[in-house]
């Protein structure tokens, strides 16, 4: 007979044992209150399984697909091999599921969950240049297409998802599968595959289509591989058809994005010999610059235009990756090279080198108006993050001029941002906070002589003024102050 | 006890360990699932132990085996450097990127959303890095609710990114969501009203009853707006009206029925009077802006701000195409509140081409309609100075304006 002992060890273990498999499952896995799912019938059914109807019916995919993590599930290779049937129905699925709902840009209206999102991208990466095109809506053959296919509907991300794959596999049969049917994520992919491998190449493809907005609003992801010099003679080759239909440039604002790392490169390689060439670039394509007002671009874009946008572009990518370099290259550019945003930039990077003096005396000293309003916004947004209060004080020191009116300008958007709402209401709030009752009338002087938002379009000056909060001598006194002819 | 016995005992004793854990042991907090903490702090005490976390060094871990290993936190710059070394196409890239974050402990994606908003804002602001942003602030939403809502909390600027941060948190977890909104101050509440109406998407039934809650809170009407938003991708108008009367009644049920009105373009007046009473009733501001997005159907609003927007913006589209055709149509009206507010938007298009035009427009506003009046006339003197400054001065000395009119335009009481 055993010892008591003898017995009791092997179960102790096999107790701590048990608990700990069951702590490693817990961590590895949903919770149980959540339905466990996930496409567990693809590695079910294997490289070349494919569903039966009714395996089809049961599988967790067609009741709640909420939980799935696809914890353990291999999916590499998987959903390649099934069938196009099984595929469409999965992405429908999940698309229906998760294809709407979120705001926000790049999901696209969407609401998919990070392990659900990575999931269909490592599932779409396996899969094949036809089955892509077909799950973007091309049979490979209509005539001998036998499967009553009712189409299928996709929400934006996976179609922006399947896009990118066929682009990576194939760029020019994505690009001339988009230009055929108008489809923009095919047409937007191809060109960022092709950049990848030759920007100048994708530069004069975008520019060459009919619809220049096709030109894509790369992400930082995405690479453009090129010669600056290459790319900027693309586009001075344009320059005169541009000049013939304007309405190109009118849509070409994506340049930046485009040209923007390119140059950022070369500036980091190479400042002295990337600003010459900045230099000419510019004066070679100077003449296009007037189009920006004609053309309404000011308004839609600020006072930024194409052409400045690209100077703006490789600015944002050099303040990340070396703020010396950045500066160094925005201290070269000439005056009318630069855009008043570009002056924020420089002023916050001052900011953050050189403390609140610096960029202060930096902001003072520009001669671009918008310019110093723009950077005083940047230095004054900063210091209210540190202490709010204190930089509201800190606004009844500052003299009148630009830098001022700046300020007061950003006390509103800061208003409006914190409540997340551009309204009469923050207006009047963010206005009221100001700790003087004269820097609250230079306040609302400033905003009524800068009108925005309702308040510039449909709130009259004198309905606005009225609903303050004020005395009447106050209203009557930015009445005044406002007064169009005096 | 014979071997024989002793190994199906210990399986046995091991399943049903196994079995009991599973069960009840608390989820691991790296679980996407875990439950979300309440976050019972004050803003400031929020604020202040977000600026110890920055003060921090930060240390990401390899994986629940390696725990102790520690790594500094990558920055954005170093995994998109890391990715751009492999040389990978754009879908692969990104597919690296979605993995790089998965892969990563809710600290260290907390110190990179951190790294992101602070030092990549300017390419967040000009968008070449919002894919790369909002996959990351997602997860950590998704992973660690309330870190992504203490950062969201703590930086003012990220309240326009809203729905990012909080978004995640209060589809998971309504109750607990709405409850720390609801500790928030008045300003961070506003703020997070979108964040709030996304309940109703996918459970719109745990929206309309956390609703009560929310009725003094200064994000109620925002919520209701964006809650009838949601409800309306995924229902009928005929269901959404029935939602909007599961809301409270006032400025809640209002906000609703206004958004509705909004988003469908009020498709059906007659049989639907719930709307046009919540159009009628809606603030100033908001009327405001549902009425501009109206104008083709001006004539069908009911009285009010919302209707007199919706003439003004009729008239202002037509005479900035044809302003011989909106002045015959502007001869044709009969209501003074309509004519008041359709010479306004007449006078807002055509002002700067011709002042003295558009000065006898404003004039013809009756004295009673004095906010359009005042404004029309506002728009002539601008344009009036801009183009000619000294016919601008000739025409107010000799125009009939009353002594309040004349003040607002020049700053001073008529000399006698």
């Amino acid at each position: 007979m055993r010892s008591p002992s003898a017995i009791g060890i092997p179960v102790a273990l096999s107790i701590l044992c048990g608990f700990g498999v069951g702590l490693l499952a817990n961590h590895l896995s949903p919770p149980s209150r959540q339905a466990s799912v996930g496409l567990r019938s693809l590695s079910k059914n294997g490289p070349t399984g494919s569903m039966t109807a009714s395996e089809r019916a049961e599988s967790p995919l067609h009741d709640d697909i909420q939980g799935f993590t696809l914890s353990g599930i291999s999916v590499d290779t998987n959903f390649a091999a099934l069938s196009y049937q099984e595929q469409k129905h999965i992405l429908e699925r999940l698309s229906k599921k998760y294809g709407q709902g979120r705001d926000y840009q790049h999901y696209h209206g969407t609401n998919y969950p990070s392990e659900v999102w990575l999931w269909l991208s490592k599932a779409i990466k396996n899969i094949s240049a036809d089955q892509a095109a077909r799950l973007l809506g091309f049979p490979p053959n209509e005539e001998e297409d036998e499967d009553e296919d009712d189409g299928i509907g996709l929400d934006s991300l996976l179609r922006s998802t399947i896009a990118s794959r066929l682009a990576a596999i194939d760029p020019e049969r994505a690009l001339e599968l988009g230009k055929k049917t108008d489809h923009f994520q095919l047409i937007h992919s191809a060109l960022e595959a092709i950049a990848g491998q030759d920007g100048a190449k994708a530069l004069r493809i975008a520019l060459d289509l009919d619809k220049v907005r096709f030109l894509p609003d790369f992400e930082q992801l995405s690479l453009v591989r090129g010669d600056f010099q290459k790319m900027a003679a693309v586009l001075s080759e344009k320059a005169s058809s541009f000049l013939t239909d304007p309405s190109q440039w009118y849509q070409s604002d994506h340049l930046g994005r485009f040209l923007g790392p390119v140059l950022a490169e070369a500036v980091l390689a190479s400042p002295e010999t990337a600003l010459a060439q900045v230099h000419e670039f510019f004066s070679m394509l100077e003449k296009l610059v007037p189009m920006d007002e004609a053309l309404g671009l000011r308004e839609q874009f600020g006072e930024l235009g194409p052409l400045r946008s690209i100077f703006q572009n490789t600015l944002s990518i050099l303040y990340t990756q070396s703020p010396q370099a950045a500066s160094a290259f925005f201290n070269g550019l000439n005056e009318n090279e630069r855009a008043p945003g570009m002056y924020a930039q420089e002023a916050r990077a001052l900011l953050d080198r050189g403390g609140v003096e610096a960029a202060i005396s930096f902001a003072e000293t520009q001669s671009n108006g918008r310019g110093v309003s723009m950077s005083a916004m940047e230095i004054w947004s900063r210091l209210a993050e540190m202490d709010r209060p204190a930089a509201l004080s800190w606004i009844e020191s500052l003299p009148e001029g630009r830098f001022r009116e700046g300020v007061l300008y950003e006390v509103r958007w800061n208003g409006a941002v914190r409540a997340n709402e551009l309204s009469t209401k923050t207006d009047i709030e963010a206005g009221m906070s100001l700790p003087s009752k004269a820097i609250q009338l230079d306040y609302f002087t400033n905003i009524l002589t800068n009108p925005i938002g309702l308040l510039g379009v449909f709130c009259s000056k004198s309905e606005f003024v009225e609903s303050l909060p004020l005395a009447e001598a106050d209203k009557n006194e930015i009445l005044r102050r406002v007064a169009p002819i005096k | 006890m014979s071997p024989r016995f002793l190994i199906p005992l210990c399986l046995s004793v091991a399943s049903i360990s196994f079995f009991f854990t599973r069960q009840f042991a608390p989820a691991s907090p790296r679980s996407p699932q875990a439950p979300v903490a309440l976050p019972d702090l004050s803003q400031t005490q929020q604020l202040e132990s977000t600026q110890e976390f920055l003060k921090k060094p930060h240390q990401i871990s390899d994986g629940p085996n390696q725990a102790d290993s520690f790594k500094p936190t990558p920055s954005l710059q170093q995994i998109l450097d890391n990715i751009r070394k492999k040389d990978l196409g754009p879908a692969d890239a990104r597919l690296e990127y979605l993995e790089t974050i998965v892969k990563l402990s809710p600290d260290a994606l907390e110190a990179l959303v951190c790294d992101m908003t602070q030092n990549a804002e300017w390419l967040l602001k000009y968008n070449t890095s919002r894919f790369c942003f909002e996959f990351a602030v997602s997860r950590l939403a998704e992973v660690a609710p309330e870190k992504a809502a203490n950062l969201w909390l703590s930086k003012d600027r990220l309240h326009s990114e809203t729905d990012v941060f909080l978004g995640p948190w209060a589809q998971k977890d309504p109750q607990t969501f709405a409850l720390w909104c609801l500790s928030l101050s008045p300003e961070a509440q506003l703020a997070s009203a979108s964040a709030l109406g996304s309940i109703a998407f996918g459970a719109p039934e745990q929206f309309a009853a956390i609703a009560p809650l929310l009725i003094d809170s200064p994000a109620a009407a925002k919520a209701a707006k964006s809650a009838m938003e949601f409800f309306l991708r995924q229902s009928t108008s005929d269901a959404a009206i029935e939602y909007a009367k599961t809301l409270p009644a006032g400025s809640m049920r209002i906000a609703a029925l206004g958004r509705f009105a909004q988003i469908l373009s009020l498709p059906d007046p007659t049989t639907q009077p719930e709307v046009v009473a919540a159009i009628a009733a809606l603030p100033r501001d908001e009327a405001f802006s549902l009425g501009f997005g109206l104008s083709e159907k001006s004539a069908i609003l009911p009285a009010g701000p919302a209707r007199e927007a919706a003439f003004y913006s009729d008239f202002s589209k037509q005479a900035g195409k044809d302003p011989l055709a909106a002045a015959a149509r502007l001869e044709a009206l009969v209501s003074p509140q309509d004519y008041s507010a359709a010479v306004r938007g007449f006078v807002s298009a055509t002002a700067h081409k011709d002042p003295a035009a558009a000065a006898d427009w404003a004039l013809s506003i009756p004295v009673e309609a004095s906010i359009q009046r005042a404004d029309a006339l506002d728009r002539v003197a601008r344009a009036f100075v801009n183009k000619d400054p000294d016919a601008a001065k000739a025409w107010v000395e000799s125009a009939p304006l009353s002594p309040e009119e004349y003040f607002v335009l020049t700053g001073r009481q008529r000399s006698r």
